[in-house]
């Protein structure tokens, strides 16, 4: 029944939806996990903070191509730009968000209007900031660089940045003088990220920092779940090299099993 | 829009859709298969009904900006032109005929291509911030930079062959053992991320707005 070279694969699966969801339990349960204090959200306040002061937008952008709208990647988006707008409503900072993806940007519509309406601003709301531009990249990159300038940003954040001009917009948000931050679990652009942001977010912690913002017991824990697992993965690896290098292929076979 | 409608529904179908794929892949049984097949594809049908969205969506915008008379109307105005205009012309005269590809070639490609090239000099003004020697991790990363590069370099690969195993063993070593820490860690977030949906305590992709 479990396809060939997959039931390893399958019971790890299951072994780590377990620890996940026992986690999540202990959590909704009450059970309170600490976590160190991650001060690139403490961050993200203070950059909306700015802006207010200074008197100059926010800006968001999702750089997630047509038809990957619905990724993990841009679902963890979808959190940060809840986060963002919930900020830029309290300060009564203007937020201007954008995407090159119908259905990024319908998305994006939702977060932003009930992020507003959450802080009982729903009147400062205005749907014509949040744009859909163009489902192509150069024009999409042309016409954030244009806001970019244009405006004066004063903070930037820029998530699942895979477009070709991810680029352009993180030396734009530079030079006009933006705090900026960025994040991606994938290798693609994480150079062009680590040398144009002021706060970068790899691999796990995009995840990790979409549930820490809720500051709910019950995410948290997932996030302790998700250590676990890791160190579970890493302990796997090292009894898996060491194996090997003792000259048994055990660990490997297990693996392909 | 009731709760139901809102929240549980789509939580409902995730957690069915996402159970009926993971179990296709890792079991043989021909008619779990297909249904992940045939629920995969559904995403193209989305994809097209997007399109007809976002056609609208842009419209309304831009012909919200004429009407006003917004700052910069006379931009809204041209996109309308230019948009109106690339329909017709695909409509009467086809996906190949000479006034379509006119579109394309002279006035598209040229565009596209001239916006391209900025990315050149935005990759210098990135290059040198990120190899700025400030510390012990910068000289590294330099260094590293370097022997990548000079290896790349015909004549230096001929010249000094000594960068080629050296370089070879950047990309493969410690090049690759980062990548997989990145892409391991970001599987097992992923994971996370499907119980955190699954469990209705990640909203934000139905459109519910974030939590602080």
């Amino acid at each position: 029944m479990i396809a060939s070279g997959r039931t390893f694969q399958f019971a790890f699966l299951l072994l780590s939806l377990g620890v996940l969801f026992v986690l999540l339990r202990m959590g909704m349960k009450g059970k309170t996990f600490s976590l160190r204090k991650l001060p690139v959200f403490d961050s993200m306040d203070q950059a909306v903070g700015r802006a207010t002061e200074t008197g100059r937008p926010v800006m968001f952008n999702l750089g997630t191509y047509p038809g990957s709208e619905g990724t993990p990647e841009a679902i963890n988006a979808y959190a940060y730009l809840g986060h963002v707008s919930r900020l830029c409503a309290r300060y009564g900072t203007r937020l201007i968000a954008t995407c090159f993806s119908v259905p990024a940007f319908v998305v994006m519509q939702g977060v932003v209007r009930e992020s507003f309406a959450a802080e009982g601003k729903s009147d400062k709301y205005v749907a014509e900031d949040v744009m859909y531009l163009s489902d192509q990249a150069g024009a999409w990159g042309a016409a954030v660089w244009g806001i970019m300038e244009r405006d004066r940003i004063a903070a930037h954040f820029f998530f699942d940045p895979m477009v070709a001009m991810a680029l352009g917009v993180l030396e734009t948000a530079q030079r006009v003088g933006a705090i900026q931050f960025s994040g991606s679990a994938y290798m693609w652009r994480l150079s062009d990220m680590a040398v144009t942001s002021d706060y970068l977010l790899v691999g796990e912690e995009i995840y990790a920092g979409a549930a820490y913002l809720t500051k709910e017991p019950s995410q948290m824990a997932v996030i302790v779940g998700q250590d676990i697992i890791k160190w579970i993965s890493i302990a796997m690896t090292l009894v898996g090299a060491l194996v090997f290098a003792a000259g048994s292929d055990a660990v490997l076979k297990l693996i392909v099993l | 829009m009731s709760y139901f409608q809102k929240v549980m529904l789509p939580r409902i179908i995730f957690t069915i859709a996402s159970a009926l794929v993971i179990l296709a892949y890792f079991t043989n049984i021909p008619d779990l298969r297909a249904i992940s097949s045939e629920l995969t594809s559904w995403g193209v049908v989305i994809a097209t009904v997007a399109v007809a969205i976002g056609t609208f969506s842009l419209l309304r915008v831009h012909w919200d900006k004429v009407s006003k008379r917004s700052k910069g109307y006379s931009y809204s105005a041209w996109t309308i032109f230019v948009m109106l205009a690339t329909i017709v012309i695909g409509q009467a005269f086809g996906l190949n005929s000479p006034a379509y590809g006119f579109i394309f070639n002279y006035w598209y490609g040229p565009l596209y291509s001239a916006v391209y090239c900025l990315i050149a000099a935005y990759s210098l003004s990135a290059a040198y911030r990120g190899f700025r020697i400030k510390n012990v991790a910068s000289v590294v990363l330099t260094l590293a930079f370097l022997l990548i590069m000079l290896n790349e370099a015909p004549v230096v690969g001929i010249s000094w062959p000594i960068f080629g195993p050296l370089a070879t063993w950047i990309n493969r070593v410690p090049l690759a053992s980062g990548m997989r820490v990145v892409l391991i860690g970001g599987a097992i977030g992923l994971l996370a991320l499907v119980v955190r949906i699954m469990s209705g305590r990640e909203k934000t992709p139905l459109g519910i707005g974030g939590e602080t």
